[in-house]
């Protein structure tokens, strides 16, 4: 009998081996705490969740604001860096750092999956 | 099951309360007790145990929230400290009542104190210095100090008394403005329903500032009726529940979603 919580670790560390480009991955609630994380550091790990969910949330309020829908995918990036979230059912979201050198079209598939995954799960 | 027997024992203090309130109003207009033991000190402690109670479900699940053993620690402290000063309003001397003041300057400095390392953490996003977590112990811990020096020098207790009442309100009003600022602060930076627990602290905030300028009022000879004190204490109390109630439940909800098993 294994939790979930080592279940959605798996699944993380596999999707950070199936894409070397994908440096820390992680799922959270829409509330920014943290369900799974592949970082190491603890503060650094709930810094992450907490921003992340923010990061989604405002993205949300600007989305409904202007189509009337909510976020799937919310993808921002830096010079060397982009961040990926994406909408996991209605509680939670599955967030990837990655280097500015894999497709973002790869990225957003594997992502994907991942995040069928951790619905079978949640659900 | 844990949480059921928790309502079910919240139920039964609930309802002990309201009767014991309903012989103690008789007894008020019977005898004429002091203000101080009245249906607003039951209801006040009702709350603030019930308060206490929540916190010790929260700090279980304190792993889920990780943002350091130690605001966690002065949050639960913070809440301890006040359940206990709110306990010594059924006592009129005036060496408890000193000693309640002692537990509500403890209960400012460390519930203060878990939301400046809360700020640091969250808002700034830094680990907080090791010295720093033992500041607040020592700032502390001077009061007694200095409370047990007054009654060594043979000063009058009701004099002692009235000095810690003022310590006592100086020490919240500057805390519950630190405290407006770092709640104000995060609600910045979190989202979802953490927004309301921060926003519940700030009125909570709000509300001890406004209870204690009240009360500092009066020891300065200005009249400020003791129902309107009550009142925004009582406010306080409610505000305070609400809050770590909501954290409760968010932290619960995700203790449920990842303690599932799937095999």
């Amino acid at each position: 009998m294994v939790t979930k919580a080592e279940l959605f670790l798996n699944i993380l560390l596999e999707l950070e081996r199936s894409n070397p480009d994908i440096l820390t991955s992680a799922i959270v609630t829409l509330d920014g705490l943290t369900m799974a994380s592949t970082a190491k550091d603890t503060p650094s790990k709930d810094t992450f969740a907490a921003y992340s969910a923010a990061a989604y949330k405002r993205a949300d309020e600007s989305m409904e604001e202007l189509s009337g829908e909510k976020v799937d995918i919310l993808v921002f990036g830096s010079k060397n860096h982009r961040v990926f979230s994406i909408i996991v059912g209605n509680y939670a979201l599955l967030i990837a750092l990655t280097g500015k050198d894999g497709e973002i079209g790869n990225n957003i598939s594997e992502l994907r999956k991942a995040a069928g995954k951790i619905e079978e799960l949640l659900i | 099951m844990f949480f059921r027997g928790i309502k079910f024992i919240g139920a039964i203090i609930y309802i002990y309360g309201i009767i014991i309130c309903y012989f103690m109003s008789d007894l008020l207009e019977l005898y004429g007790l002091e203000e101080n033991i009245g249906f607003h000190v039951i209801l006040s402690n009702l709350f603030w145990w019930m308060s206490v109670i929540l916190m010790i479900i929260a700090y279980r699940y304190r792993k889920f929230w990780n943002v350091g053993y130690t605001p966690w620690s002065f949050l639960f402290f913070g809440f301890l400290f006040f359940g206990i000063r709110e306990l010594g309003h059924l006592c009129t001397s005036p060496v408890i009542n000193s000693l309640r003041h002692i537990f509500g300057i403890w209960s400012a400095i460390f519930m203060t104190s878990a939301f400046i390392f809360f700020f640091i953490v969250i808002y700034m996003r830094k680990k907080p210095y090791l010295f720093s977590t033992y500041m607040p112990v020592a700032f502390a811990s001077m009061f007694p100090i200095f409370m047990f020096y007054m009654y060594f020098i043979e000063a009058n207790t009701v004099y002692i008394n009235n000095i810690m009442n003022i310590m006592e309100s100086l020490v919240w009003m500057i805390g519950s403005s630190v405290t407006i600022y770092t709640t104000f602060k995060m609600g910045t930076r979190v989202s979802g329903g953490f927004v309301n627990v921060f926003m519940f602290f700030q009125f909570s905030a709000y509300t001890a500032f406004m209870w204690k300028f009240l009360g500092l009022l009066e020891t300065m000879g200005w009249p400020v009726p003791y129902s309107i004190r009550e009142v925004v204490e009582m406010l306080f109390g409610i505000f305070a529940i609400i809050s770590i109630y909501l954290l409760t439940k968010m932290l619960r909800k995700l203790s449920r979603d990842m303690h599932g098993n799937k095999s």
